[in-house]
């Protein structure tokens, strides 16, 4: 990885780097993982009162990767409380 | 006079094939009468013809073999590699069950919340009641094997209380179980989860009832004096049936209950 700090890595962001944690095809995982560390970060970043803005990685990666129909039915369902992952 | 002069049994004409036929078809037609017309006719029908099928078939083969001495060593020999073979059918009728368990627990979707046991499922605790479950299956299977070696010592008394004791112990586990099943807090339409374990677990304890009913016909005919001390195959057809279902329930254990949790 390239010296640079995340607010360059943000600046520079084009699409979704290749993850090794997820070679494969299906990248359903990636996509979910991605969404899960956006808002879990954000959850943190916010009771801590830091800085929210370096959780826009996540946010980047997996607005790259999601079919926009899950990113709305997951948004929704955590509005309503039923969203099934951990946040 | 002409006698065979050849070991085998060339059994007489029977109509309990057809009408085994007969019942599969009642049964099968039956099913989709009740599931699309809400009738059951066709189905009670159907059982009804099975169960008939199943008494007056086994009844003949005790006929031909205890009463008529049909069963030679090669006849028993063939009904050995029958059971195996039968039993090996119903292995690959569980993998299946295991295979559709392993496909969703192992690699669990976002709709489940991405991990097993899914977002909403309270499992069952494994050292509870199904940890009993398993301990009455294992001292069944001691029990069982007790009951094997009292026959071939010629120990009359204590075969028939070993025998027993393992259809008791039987009893006992299909009646723990069916108390975990009006109790548990998850029903089989609550997603994969209630689905995998209600079907893998349904299955095997149908298979714990069948054999408990095998072992109560084999305690039967031990009570008429049917088996000797060296020839006995329906009996120890039934003790392996018995052990092969308690092989399931600890895969059962093992992978649903326990890692499952």
């Amino acid at each position: 990885m390239a010296e640079e700090d995340i607010e360059t890595k943000i600046k520079n962001y084009k699409t979704a780097p290749f993850d090794s944690r997820f070679p494969n095809q299906n990248q359903t995982r990636n996509c979910w993982q991605n969404y899960l560390d956006f808002h879990r970060c954000q959850k943190a970043m916010t009771a801590k009162g830091g800085n929210v803005s370096v959780c826009e990685w996540y946010q980047r990666v997996y607005q790259s990767l999601c079919p926009t129909s899950w990113v709305t039915d997951w948004d929704e369902q955590r509005a309503e409380g039923t969203f099934p992952g951990k946040i | 006079m002409t006698h065979q002069a050849h070991p085998y049994h060339m059994v007489k004409p029977s109509p309990w094939p057809l009408t085994g036929a007969l019942s599969a078809l009642l049964m099968t037609s039956g099913l989709i009468m009740w599931f699309h017309f809400y009738s059951t006719t066709l189905l009670m029908l159907g059982l009804l013809t099975n169960m008939l099928t199943m008494y007056q078939w086994w009844r003949d083969i005790i006929r031909e073999s205890t009463y008529q001495g049909h069963h030679t060593m090669p006849v028993q020999k063939g009904l050995r590699y029958g059971m195996v073979l039968f039993i090996i059918s119903e292995v690959f009728f569980f993998a299946g069950f295991f295979w559709a368990f392993y496909h969703s627990s192992l690699a669990p979707t976002p709709h489940l919340g991405g991990h097993w046991p899914p977002t909403g499922i309270t499992p069952l605790n494994p050292l509870e009641v199904p940890l009993l479950n398993t301990s009455v299956l294992l001292a069944s299977g001691v029990t069982i094997t007790w009951a094997h070696h009292s026959l071939m010592e010629n120990n009359r008394k204590e075969m028939i209380q070993a025998l027993l004791t393992t259809i008791l112990l039987g009893i006992y586990f299909t009646l723990l179980q069916a108390s975990e099943y009006y109790e548990a807090p998850f029903t089989i339409s609550d997603g994969i989860y209630g689905s995998t374990f209600f079907v893998a677990t349904g299955f095997h304890g149908l298979h714990v009832i069948i054999g408990s009913t095998f072992l109560t016909v084999c305690l039967t005919r031990q009570l008429f004096y049917h088996f000797t001390s060296s020839h006995h195959f329906g009996f120890e057809a039934a003790a392996w049936y018995w052990h092969f279902v308690d092989v399931v329930w600890l895969f059962l254990y093992i992978s649903i209950y326990w890692w499952g949790s």
